[in-house]
């Protein structure tokens, strides 16, 4: 055990934790949605390019009644751009989340919508549709 | 908060007390960045990592089974998301924090370290396989972990585990002192 104990306080050393994530961050509170099936992720699939010149990220998801397509552009020291096709198309509005913030994007009638340049890092998707439940891909990191 | 159990402070964090949660990251934070780091992500990445496992939890928290699991949920959720973040980066990598230095010059990481007890624990720990590294690892900041909680977020078969990690611990052993020959 006297190793292990070593070793733990060599990788302090070695590559400590950033002071910075000590303290908690400030929780949005939890909406109340029903979490979307993860249909599809580009990024599991493939890789699709490398950091710093930007990528996108190409997501399905999915529950009973509702698609979502999402398409994720990342771009260096700016942030997120994202467009999004809700399909079948009943209006609405869009949640982003971020960890210390937010914003709500209309869906347009054919079912589009979009957002520029939220930041990068955790981001979570809710949809919000006249007479159904909020719809929610979970936290996930772009 | 710190004589609570994982399972008491889970309690306490569903009622909203803010104490509770700083406990829950200061009692897991060194695990879950070391795990995102060792999954190949730059800072920023295991950072963005992080605060999703924080965020997650925090809304999964009315859904955990069993509370007094916490650190193998919280590792597992870490590393998913660490791979999956990995693969949205590409293929470009960070230096490898964890490769086998340079064999006749000081890596950075042994430049900081200061006596040559820790320089060769170093060299040794660097030289073990991407598996042992992981599971050592694990159990050096987590060593309540049990097997079915370190082979979840290993993706590894629960049955070898024990016997991999008594391997990988008599092979470490074995080569600091070889380190300690030369």
């Amino acid at each position: 055990m006297t190793l292990l104990a070593d070793l733990k306080s060599l990788l302090d050393q070695v590559d400590p934790t950033p002071p910075h994530l000590v303290t908690p961050p400030k929780f949005p509170p939890p909406d109340d949605y029903t979490l979307l099936d993860w249909s599809s992720d580009s990024a599991v699939a493939a890789p699709t390019g490398m950091r710093g010149t930007g990528t996108s990220r190409s997501l399905r998801l999915t529950s009973d009644h509702t698609t979502v397509d999402l398409r994720l552009d990342t771009v260096r020291d700016l942030g997120v751009r994202a467009l999004g096709l809700v399909h079948p198309p009943r209006g609405g509005t869009v949640l982003i989340s971020w960890p210390d913030g937010g914003s709500a994007s209309g869906i347009d009638p054919i079912g589009w919508f979009r957002a520029d340049l939220v930041p990068a890092g955790p981001l979570r998707f809710v949809v919000r549709q006249p007479d159904l439940l909020d719809l929610g891909t979970g936290w996930f990191v772009q | 908060m710190r004589d609570l159990t994982n399972a008491e402070l889970v309690a306490h964090a569903k009622l909203h007390d803010r104490s509770a949660w700083q406990e829950i990251v200061r009692r897991h934070l060194p695990l879950l960045w070391s795990t995102a780091r060792s999954a190949g992500l730059r800072e920023a990445d295991a950072a963005d990592v992080c605060q999703f496992t924080w965020l997650t939890l925090a809304e999964n928290l009315h859904r955990i089974r069993t509370p007094a699991k916490l650190s193998g949920w919280l590792i597992t959720t870490a590393r998913h998301e660490a791979l999956r973040v990995r693969k949205v980066r590409g293929r470009e990598l960070p230096v490898d924090l964890w490769g086998p230095p340079e064999p006749n010059f000081p890596s950075p990481e042994e430049l900081v370290l200061a006596d040559e007890r820790a320089r060769r624990l170093w060299r040794a720990f660097a030289g073990l396989t991407d598996q042992c590294r992981d599971i050592l690892r694990l159990v050096a900041y987590a060593p309540d972990l049990t097997y079915q909680d370190v082979a979840e977020a290993l993706g590894m078969p629960v049955n070898n585990l024990g016997s991999t990690r008594s391997r990988c611990l008599a092979v470490l052993r074995r080569r600091v002192e070889q380190e300690a020959r030369v």
